[in-house]
């Protein structure tokens, strides 16, 4: 299987110049397919081609002051994720976004998608056409639920296999 | 010492072109470091790696000769100082002095301010400038975060406070450490000579925070009880490795109070520190803590050492060195108030390590001209060569304040404080820098000037 047989077309995209609360209004507007909210989105510019992608974890990211450790985070106060969250509200999404977006081809075996995304660390992956424009989304839920009914094939009723 | 024959007087010296090669090296290699095209490090050891090819200078003569070579006694010094740190760092005792500092200031801005300077002031004496700021630096941004004021005056503080306060010690700053090493200075010298200097400054240094910061910096009592809650506690990690890294350095300043005495030198003081809490710590795996070492400024000094040695040894320090007594025509307090000041200005605008690594063979060149008759530590602590001496250091460890690249600690302060959205400009910097170095180094001048010359 290739990446453009698991891939979801997308067709909402942030821009670099959204402010970030409205760059969460709009990721938890776009629904996936099982119901949840979308957890990454690809930001596009005016000319629009992809310039970066924005994930919960870099809106997360953004939130922690570059000086915090996990030596010195024990020392917060109560509200400091409040503050320092009210601190980012200003900030826009071309500020937070990942910039350097690992992409694939729409050819690209499966095999390939899960190791890169193992081996990097990443969540969901754009897939490419032939022109290199962005048609799609492979996600790691859709690779992992391919492996999960090879693994279950022998599944019976009483929950073994 | 030993006595290589350095070069030739100047009456027979015959410039020929390895009197250039030396030259052009350093200079063009100086040019590059203050371009910042190049890494100071790889400029440093490509420079050397000339020397030797070129045969300006022999290998053994780099690698071996005191005159000339690599001065092992601040590598080494270095080497042992950074692995005892790094072996200290994860045990939370700076997070611990600095959180209690904070809350010993009642989470006041101003005399949290005063207590981080003088707490800066003290590490940076004991440990390196660096790391001192490297490890205050993200309390100071958290606390200042944490009362909703402006976190650049404090940093700013911070790095000038570590600059003054690394000119007290012979292991403070770089600039000490050369100086000891070639004038066989020890430690207790430098306790004597510079920190009652230091100790002034920093008392007219504190007294100007107030003035200037008095009524600036103003906080509400609820942010306050943000400091008073924390629990400075919960910092200290390891307890049973803190003690061993108490009593390491504690054995090792012992070493240094007495190191003179012993007749050892300040590195194996250190080396022996490093070593003792590197087998105290129980790690199997030294590899990590030794990679930690700031290996690119070990290799900066050492690419330097053989760069000046190569110029030592065509005799191109000696001309300085000429043209420096000519220029105060052979008055040693003009001499001395010419190296202060010029060493400050020059260490404010380029990496005092290259200068005084230059420095250092032209003053001894100096002393070798005015009493010809003296050699070994008679000519090196010559009763007139040592306010040079510490007009030198004094200069070239306050001239770090003057400007935002005047010092490594301040290139770290901006760069945090930039990294946390708080960008300090280069004018930002030096307008608390400038005023900061004159003032200590005017003060530098007056005490020089009053307890070696007037009052001698």
């Amino acid at each position: 299987m290739k990446a453009k047989d698991v891939m979801t077309p997308i067709d909402e995209y942030l821009s670099p110049d959204m402010p970030i609360c409205e760059a969460v209004i709009r990721m938890r507007n776009v629904k996936r397919q099982h119901g949840l909210p979308i957890k990454g989105m690809l930001v596009k510019n005016e000319q629009g081609a992809v310039v970066g992608m924005v994930s919960i974890k870099d809106i997360m990211r953004a939130v922690i002051p570059s000086y915090l450790s996990p030596d010195l985070s024990i020392f917060s106060w109560e509200n400091m994720l409040e503050d320092m969250t009210n601190k980012v509200k200003d900030r826009v999404v071309g500020d937070i976004m990942v910039k350097d977006v690992v992409t694939i081809d729409s050819e690209v075996p499966l095999m390939v998608c899960t190791d890169l995304m193992i081996k990097k660390g990443l969540q969901r992956l754009p897939v490419t056409d032939e022109k290199k424009e962005v048609i799609g989304m492979v996600y790691i839920r859709d690779i992992y639920n391919i492996i999960a009914d090879f693994l279950t094939e022998g599944e019976k009723e009483d929950g073994t296999c | 010492m030993e006595h290589v024959e350095t070069a030739h007087a100047v009456g027979t010296m015959v410039m020929d072109s390895t009197f250039y090669l030396a030259c052009g090296i350093f200079f063009i290699a100086l040019a590059i470091i203050i371009s910042e095209k190049i890494h100071k490090t790889i400029v440093a050891i490509f420079g050397a790696s000339l020397v030797l090819v070129l045969k300006i200078l022999e290998q053994h003569e780099a690698f071996h000769l005191e005159e000339f070579g690599v001065d092992w006694n601040v590598i080494f010094l270095l080497i042992g100082m950074m692995t005892i740190i790094n072996l200290m760092r994860p045990t939370g005792l700076f997070e611990y002095i600095a959180i209690r500092s904070a809350k010993v200031g009642k989470g006041d801005p101003l005399r949290i301010m005063v207590i981080f300077a003088v707490i800066t002031a003290v590490l940076s004496a004991l440990l390196d400038n660096v790391t001192t700021v490297l490890l205050l630096a993200p309390v100071t941004l958290l606390i200042a975060d944490a009362l909703e004021v402006d976190p650049i005056p404090y940093l700013i503080v911070e790095a000038l406070a570590s600059n003054i306060g690394g000119t007290a010690t012979l292991i403070g700053d770089p600039p000490n450490i050369m100086i000891a090493s070639k004038a066989k200075l020890n430690f207790m010298d430098f306790i004597i000579h510079l920190t009652p200097a230091v100790i002034i400054m920093m008392v007219i240094f504190i007294l100007l925070l107030k003035l200037f910061f008095g009524k600036r910096l103003k906080t509400r009592d609820e942010l306050k009880e943000r400091i008073m809650k924390m629990d400075e506690r919960e910092a200290i990690k390891d307890p049973v490795m803190l003690t061993k890294s108490l009593v390491v350095l504690g054995v090792v300043l012992v070493g240094f109070i007495f190191h003179g005495m012993l007749h050892y030198e300040p590195a194996t003081v250190a080396l022996f520190g490093a070593g003792l809490l590197l087998l105290l710590s129980g790690t199997h795996e030294p590899h990590h803590v030794l990679a930690e070492i700031e290996w690119p400024v070990i290799f900066f000094f050492i690419g330097l050492f053989i760069m000046v040695g190569g110029m030592v040894k065509v005799g191109a320090i000696s001309l300085m060195s000429q043209k420096m007594l000519a220029l105060t025509q052979g008055n040693l307090f003009a001499t001395s108030m010419v190296i202060m000041w010029f060493s400050a200005i020059a260490s404010a605008v380029v990496d005092n390590i290259p200068y005084v690594a230059t420095m250092n063979p032209l003053v001894i060149d100096m002393a070798r001209e005015l009493w010809p008759e003296h050699s070994g530590m008679e000519l090196l602590q010559h009763a007139e060569l040592m306010p040079i001496w510490w007009s030198l250091a004094l200069g070239a460890c306050l001239g770090g304040n003057g400007s935002a690249i005047g010092a490594s600690a301040n290139v770290i302060v901006v760069g945090m404080s930039e990294k946390a959205g708080h960008k300090i400009s280069f004018l930002k910097f030096m307008a608390y820098g400038v005023p900061v170095m004159f003032i200590t180094v005017f003060i530098a001048m007056i005490y020089v000037w009053l307890r070696y010359y007037a009052l001698a």
